[in-house]
């Protein structure tokens, strides 16, 4: 291929991303107008929901969509298939049941009472820690909550940012062949986050909602076809016997890594879902629609789950068949994968694999990025109704005013963050990972609890405020001593990070095994 | 869920959006174009609740642009197709240069690309098309009680077949 052709498939790939982004933007300037003047601003900001037919779907898209990440999901599967082989696939499985685990806890909470809105409730605040105040009777077990989730959002945020800045960059660079540098990645960064930011001011939560669904189909269909596209390079190069034999040699070659792997995604994936503010968000908007079926939704969330994360692997492992060894060092991250990718012939994978996956992990990026600075205004929202102050009633650019100084303290916070990770302390990105995204596994036993133990009665209340507090602060400490060690520490300490994830969710449940064994009969009938 | 990757598939590759409607996907299309004509204006005065007529003229703009999205994707097969048959009868060459320096089969995958691109944006059209059809009907078994007063050619029919 031509130097010029080249730089035209990398263009070409740019222009497919960037111009996805403005329908996506486009779509929550459209939300926004057709919105018009509502006069519960906050519910229909918080917590509004497109009106469509099928809220099933709706709700299944949005979920598998936004747990689909770029960074967690996409990057992970196609860069670790080296590594931990056929195992990957353990890891939709985990998800789903980590799904029906969470639609659960939904369930018996609701039943439980734990999520019924009282007069002093924030009812279009964080749910996380409102169903924690009302299993504890503390608001202070609230706000602590509040904090452990920002910090987890706000860190996922960031992830999604720093991989989806090394995408972009990576396309323009190559497309007009110029150098990469620290400044220019950081006003890649800026643009990025300021868009993501308009994006939700402006659309709100339905915006959000909407464009998942584009982007729950751009990511299926660029997988599908790129599964497609691979698999009929196995079969007419014949590689395909050969590399499934080799690819069944690497799953059992580091049983250590395997075994701590196995551990830690097991851990997360079956008790992330339901420590997510995004994830309850959903359950507290849908709730009130009258057709809305909470089984249907289970279905199609575990189904779709299930599809879109087996295809990512099997497209994973069949680059690695494809790759045939020699080429498999290139596929250690993505712009090694998507190298590989346009270069696996000169026509239908520079020109049209290349530029779709290009433009299904921009969609990934947005799809989670958007759902996590929605679920921090949800969250944020918390530390203002849960001290019963009277929503302020002027607005400035159209939003309340300490709508304006979360999204400052999240701009704050993220630049911030982006700084210390990118030019002082400088993790890989599979570190980055398994820290920053378990760390909210921590959340999950107090979140049982709700579901278990049922809202406290008054004479309860400091008990269980003392259990569930010691429960948060030891599984918080206890995941992040081993997990700084291994970020700290010289050398490849992955599984240090790994088994971080199973001893803070052991310490953050020992606290709570009194409270479950004698738990009381629930408050409500 | 095959269903839906079925309906997925159709849009993907640029069925009609009629055909979409019969999988209650999509809003009716019957009488959009007469719809697409009429100004904003008109379509306000015609309908006395101004929610139900905001929505409407969304309605039409959206389902118009869905239109053309798909109108798009089909002149982009449609170049596929012509491509193939001058490759085929004319050219009968998969490595000769077709335009700028860009070869057949590179020529194929790039059309695909942009096939998939116009996918999104058509799924984005047809689900606001469908969002304002919803919002109409909504408003409407509310109990708007507005009496369908609009002129003949905006659009009269269809809402209150639907609601």
């Amino acid at each position: 291929m031509t130097e010029s052709l080249s730089s035209f498939s990398y263009g070409f790939a740019l222009f497919l991303s960037l111009a996805s982004l403005a329908v996506y933007l486009s779509g929550a300037i459209w939300h926004r107008i057709s919105r018009g003047t509502v006069a519960g601003f906050r519910l229909d900001f918080t917590l509004g929901i497109p009106s469509v037919r099928n809220k099933e779907s709706l709700f299944a898209y949005s979920l598998v969509a936004s747990g689909t990440s770029l960074s967690t999901v996409m990057v992970f599967f196609l860069t670790s298939g080296s590594k931990y082989g056929w195992w990957l696939f353990l890891c939709p499985f985990m998800f789903a049941f980590g799904n029906w685990l969470m639609f659960k806890v939904y369930t018996t909470a609701l039943a439980q009472g734990s999520l019924d809105e009282e007069a002093d409730t924030p009812g279009v605040a964080g749910l996380i820690p409102y169903i924690g105040q009302r299993v504890s009777g503390s608001r202070r077990i609230g706000w602590l909550l509040v904090l452990l989730s920002v910090i987890n959002l706000l860190a996922v945020l960031v992830l999604e940012l720093i991989v989806g800045v090394e995408i972009i960059s990576y396309l323009t660079h190559n497309t007009f062949g110029t150098e990469g540098g620290h400044l220019f990645d950081f006003f890649l960064f800026l643009v990025a986050i300021g868009l993501l930011m308009a994006y939700v001011v402006v659309g709100g939560f339905r915006a959000v909602l909407s464009s998942d669904i584009w982007q729950f189909n751009a990511i299926k269909w660029a997988f599908i076809l790129a599964l497609g596209g691979v698999l009929y390079l196995a079969f007419a190069e014949g590689t395909l016997d050969r590399g499934l034999v080799e690819i069944s040699k690497l799953s059992l070659a580091h049983p250590w890594e395997v075994f701590c792997f196995v551990v830690a995604l097991g851990v997360a994936n079956i008790f992330l879902p339901s420590s997510q503010e995004a994830s309850w968000q959903r359950f507290r908007a849908f709730r009130e629609q009258a057709d809305f079926s909470i089984r249907g939704a289970l279905i199609q969330s575990i189904g779709n789950a299930l599809f879109l994360w087996s295809v990512l692997i099997l497209l994973a492992l069949g680059l690695l068949v494809v790759a045939q060894g020699n080429a498999a060092g290139q596929l250690d991250n993505l712009s090694g994968v998507l190298g590989f990718l346009r270069t696996l012939n000169d026509s239908f994978f520079p020109f049209f694999i290349f530029p779709v996956i290009s433009l299904a992990a921009v969609s990934a990026l947005f799809s989670t990025a958007d759902t996590c600075i929605a679920a921090l205004l949800f969250l944020l929202e918390y530390t203002r109704a849960s001290r019963q102050v009277a929503p302020p009633k002027r607005k400035i650019l159209g939003l309340p005013p300490d709508y304006l100084i979360s999204l400052l303290f999240i701009l704050l916070f993220a630049v911030g963050s982006y700084l210390f990770v990118r030019w002082m302390f400088r993790p890989t990105i599979l570190q980055l990972i398994f820290s920053v995204w378990s760390n909210l596994v921590v959340i999950a036993p107090t979140v049982i609890s709700a579901a278990l133990l049922g809202p406290a009665r008054p004479e309860e209340a400091k008990r269980r405020s003392k259990y569930i507090f010691l429960s948060l602060t030891a599984g918080f400490g206890f995941y992040w001593m081993p997990a700084l060690a291994a970020l700290i520490l010289e050398g490849d300490y992955l599984w240090l990070n790994q088994i971080s994830i199973a001893i803070g969710l052991v310490a953050s449940v020992i606290p709570l095994i009194p409270l479950w064994l004698q738990r009381s009969k629930p408050a409500r009938a | 869920m095959s269903i839906g990757i079925g309906i997925d598939a159709l849009a993907y590759f640029v069925s009609p959006s009629a055909l979409l409607y019969r999988q209650k996907k999509a809003p009716h299309y019957k009488e959009t174009f007469v719809c697409i004509l009429d100004t904003a204006e008109t379509i306000r005065q015609a309908q006395k609740d101004d929610r139900i007529a905001r929505n409407h003229c969304y309605l039409c703009r959206f389902t118009g642009m869905a239109w053309l999205v798909w109108l798009i994707n089909f002149c982009i097969v449609l170049s596929g197709v012509f491509l193939g048959l001058y490759q085929v009868f004319v050219s009968k060459d998969w490595t000769a240069d077709f335009c700028l320096g860009v070869k057949f089969h590179q020529g194929f995958a790039i059309l695909g690309a942009l096939l998939v691109f116009g996918g999104i944006l058509y799924f984005a059209t047809n689900f606001f098309s469908s969002i304002f059809d919803e919002n109409c009907k909504s408003f409407l078994n509310r109990g708007a009680n507005t009496p369908n007063t609009a002129p003949e050619g905006v659009h009269s029919g269809r809402l209150s077949e639907n609601a």
